[in-house]
C-alpha cells in the first residue's frame, strides 16, 4: 500500500481559508480534500469537483416510483375487473394521486441512497486521519502534490493564513 | 446570532444532550408515561367491550377518533413546510426552529396513524386496510379517497422521517465525537463515518436539496388527499371544492402554533436561548398572521358558497352550523383560529413569550375544534331530518385523546435528550454566509 505526498493545513477562519483556495487554484493545484464543518455552498467556485450523481439518481427513482404507482393501480383493477358499464375497469385520474405519492417515495428513499453510496458513508467509525475539529470550528485543506512541491505548498498555505500545516512525503510499501 | 463563535454551536447545542436530565424531566416523563398507560388501557377496555363504549353510532360513524387523526395529521405540516420550503427560499431563521418542527412532524404522523386503528375496532385485522393484491377477495380499490390517505400518510411519515434524518447527520458526527461510552457506539451507527470532507458535503447538499424538493409538494398534497376522504363524498359542508386549500392553510396554521408551543419551553428548558432567540419565533408568529388570514377568508367563504350555490341543503346546513347545537365548537373555532392570531400583528403580542404562548395554544385548541365542526356536524346533520342526530364524545374517547397528546410529548422529550434539537451545521452555515460573501 502506498500514500502519496501531501500537505495538510488548518484554517481557524473562512477569510484565511478562502484566500488558500483562491492561491491554490491560481497555483493549477486541483487535487485538494477539503473539510469545513459546513456545507459551504457559495465556495462551490472554488471547490475542486462541483458535481454529483445524485440529482439523476433521485429522478431515476422518482419515475420508477411513478410507474410503479400507475402499475400497481392499473394491475389492480384489472386483476378485480370490476366491469361497471362496460367501462374498463382502470381509471387514470384518480391513479394520479397514488402515482405521485409514490414518485415522491420513492424520489426520496433514492436520494437517501444515492447520497451515501457516492459519498461512501456506511455504519462504520471514521477514518484514523479523520480530525474532530473540522467538525466544530476549523477548515482544513489537504493539498496532494509531487515530493518537490511539497515546500511550496507549504509556504503557501502558510502565507495564506494556515494554522498548522503538517508535510506527508510518499511512501511505499 | 452574529456575536456567537462557532465552537459555541456545538457546546451549547450538544449540552442538551450530555448533561445529566434534571428531575423535573424524570417527572414529566413519568406524568407521560402514566397518561400513555390510561390510554393503552381505555383501548384495551374498548377492543375488549366493543366500540359501543365510544359515542361512535348512527348517524355520527366519524367522531373523535378521526377529529384525531386529521388534529394530528396537520400538526405534522408545519415541520416539512419550514423545513422544506423556507429550506428552497432561503430564509435564515429555519435553522433555529427546523430541527424541532421536523421531530414535531414525525411524532404527530405517528400519533395520527394510531387513530384509524384506534377507530377500527377489531384493530389485529388492520392489514385488510392495506391496499395490495391478496387472495381474500378484498378488493383494493385505488379510486378510493381513504386508499389514497393510507399511500399519503405512509409516503409522508417515511420522507418526514428520511429529511429530518438526512438533516441530522453531521450533528450525529458532531455528537459522536463529543460522546462516549454506548452512546458515542451509537451515534457512530447513526453518523454513518461522516468526516466533513468536501466529497461528503458536495452529495450530502444535493441529496438534501432534492429531499426537500420533493418534501414541498408532498406536504401541499397530503393534507390535500385528507381532504378528499370528506370533499369526495356528497353530505352537505363535505361536498366543496375549497377543501384541499382550505385543510392545508389550517394544517400550516396549527403546525405553527404547536412549533411555538413545544419551542418556548424547550429553549428555556434545555437553556437554549441564544441559539433560537425571539426573533426566531417572532417570524412564526408572523406567518400565522398570514395562514389566519387565509383561513378567516375560508370560513368567510364557506357560508357565501352555501348560500350563493341555492342548495336548500347546504343552506340549512350552513345555518345549523352556525346556530345549532355545536355553534359554540364553531364560533370559538372563528375566535381561536382567526381573530387570536391577528393579534400577532401587533409587535408586543410576538415579542412577548407569554401572550405567544396563549394564542398558540389558543390555535392548537380552536384547530381541534375546526375539525370536530367539519368532521361531526355534516354527519349530524345531513340531507333527512329523520336521519339526524348528536354526537358527544364518552369518557374512553376523551382520554384516548388526551393520551395521544401524552404519546406525543413522550416522544418529544426522549428526543430533546438524545438528538440534537437544533441543527448545529446550518446555524453555523447562518451564521458564516455574510462571511462567505465578503471572503470572496
Amino acid at each position: 500500500m502506498s500514500e502519496r505526498s501531501r500537505v495538510e493545513s488548518v484554517f481557524g477562519d473562512v477569510p484565511s481559508f478562502v484566500a488558500a483556495l483562491k492561491r491554490l487554484r491560481e497555483e493549477g493545484l486541483r487535487d485538494l480534500e477539503i473539510y469545513s464543518p459546513v456545507g459551504l455552498q457559495g465556495l462551490r467556485g472554488l471547490m475542486p469537483k462541483t458535481g454529483s450523481p445524485v440529482r439523476f439518481i433521485t429522478l431515476a427513482g422518482a419515475i420508477v416510483g411513478a410507474a410503479l404507482g400507475f402499475w400497481m393501480c392499473i394491475g389492480s383493477a384489472l386483476l378485480y375487473g370490476l366491469i361497471v358499464g362496460g367501462k374498463w375497469p382502470a381509471g387514470y385520474l384518480p391513479y394520479c394521486v397514488i402515482g405521485f405519492e409514490l414518485t415522491v417515495l420513492f424520489g426520496g428513499l433514492t436520494a437517501l441512497f444515492a447520497m451515501v453510496a457516492a459519498a461512501r458513508l456506511g455504519p462504520r467509525p471514521p477514518e484514523a486521519e479523520y480530525d474532530p475539529r473540522f467538525q466544530v470550528d476549523k477548515f482544513g485543506i489537504t493539498v496532494f502534490c509531487q515530493t518537490e512541491q511539497l515546500t511550496p505548498v507549504d509556504q503557501l498555505l502558510r502565507g495564506a493564513g494556515a494554522q498548522e500545516v503538517h508535510e506527508h512525503r510518499a511512501t511505499e510499501e | 446570532m452574529s456575536e456567537i463563535a462557532l465552537r459555541e454551536f456545538n457546546r451549547e447545542i450538544l449540552r442538551a444532550l450530555f448533561s445529566k436530565p434534571s428531575r423535573a424531566y424524570w417527572g414529566m416523563v413519568a406524568l407521560l408515561s402514566v397518561g400513555i398507560a390510561w390510554g393503552a388501557f381505555c383501548w384495551a377496555y374498548q377492543i375488549s367491550r366493543g366500540m359501543g363504549v365510544a359515542g361512535i353510532a348512527h348517524p355520527v360513524g366519524w367522531g373523535t377518533y378521526i377529529v384525531n387523526f386529521v388534529f394530528w395529521i396537520g400538526i405534522g405540516h408545519a415541520g416539512t413546510l419550514i423545513s422544506a420550503i423556507l429550506y428552497l427560499f432561503r430564509v435564515r431563521w429555519r435553522s433555529a426552529v427546523c430541527r424541532s418542527a421536523e421531530a414535531m412532524t414525525v411524532f404527530a404522523v405517528m400519533t395520527a396513524g394510531l387513530f384509524p386503528l384506534i377507530h377500527l375496532g377489531r384493530v389485529w385485522v388492520f392489514w385488510f386496510i392495506l391496499p395490495y393484491p391478496n387472495q381474500r377477495h378484498l378488493w383494493p380499490n385505488f379510486k378510493s379517497p381513504l386508499v389514497w390517505d393510507v399511500v399519503a400518510v405512509t409516503t409522508y411519515l417515511i420522507i418526514s422521517i428520511t429529511f429530518w434524518y438526512a438533516g441530522m447527520i453531521p450533528d450525529l458526527a458532531a455528537a459522536r465525537d463529543s460522546a462516549t461510552g454506548r452512546r458515542r457506539k451509537i451515534y457512530q451507527l447513526l453518523a454513518l463515518g461522516w468526516t466533513s470532507e468536501h466529497g461528503q458535503w458536495r452529495h450530502y447538499l444535493r441529496a438534501y436539496m432534492c429531499l426537500a424538493a420533493l418534501a414541498t409538494p408532498l406536504v401541499i398534497s397530503v393534507h390535500s388527499v385528507v381532504s378528499f376522504d370528506f370533499a369526495m363524498s356528497l353530505l352537505p359542508g363535505w361536498h366543496t371544492t375549497i377543501f384541499a386549500p382550505y385543510f392545508v392553510a389550517g394544517a400550516i396554521h396549527s403546525g405553527l402554533a404547536m412549533v411555538i408551543v413545544l419551542l418556548i419551553p424547550m429553549r428555556s428548558l434545555l437553556n437554549l436561548k441564544r441559539i433560537i432567540q425571539m426573533r426566531h419565533l417572532e417570524q412564526a408568529a408572523l406567518l400565522m398572521v398570514l395562514t389566519g388570514a387565509i383561513l378567516g377568508y375560508t370560513y368567510a367563504v364557506e357560508p357565501f358558497i352555501a348560500w350563493y350555490s341555492g342548495d336548500v341543503f347546504e343552506r340549512q346546513f350552513s345555518a345549523w352550523r352556525a346556530f345549532g347545537p355545536y355553534a359554540w365548537a364553531y364560533w370559538c373555532t372563528m375566535l381561536f383560529n382567526v381573530v387570536a392570531p391577528a393579534f400577532f400583528a401587533l409587535k408586543w403580542a410576538r415579542t412577548r413569550l407569554v401572550p405567544m404562548f396563549v394564542i398558540s395554544v389558543l390555535v392548537t385548541v380552536g384547530m381541534w375544534l375546526e375539525r370536530f365542526v367539519i368532521i361531526v356536524d355534516s354527519l349530524a346533520h345531513d340531507f333527512v331530518p329523520h336521519n339526524w342526530g348528536l354526537y358527544r364524545p364518552t369518557w374512553v374517547e376523551i382520554s384516548i385523546t388526551a393520551a395521544s397528546l401524552c404519546w406525543f410529548l413522550f416522544w418529544f422529550f426522549l428526543y430533546s435528550k438524545h438528538l440534537p434539537v437544533v441543527s448545529i451545521a446550518e446555524s453555523k452555515e447562518s451564521r458564516l454566509e455574510e462571511t462567505v460573501e465578503a471572503a470572496l
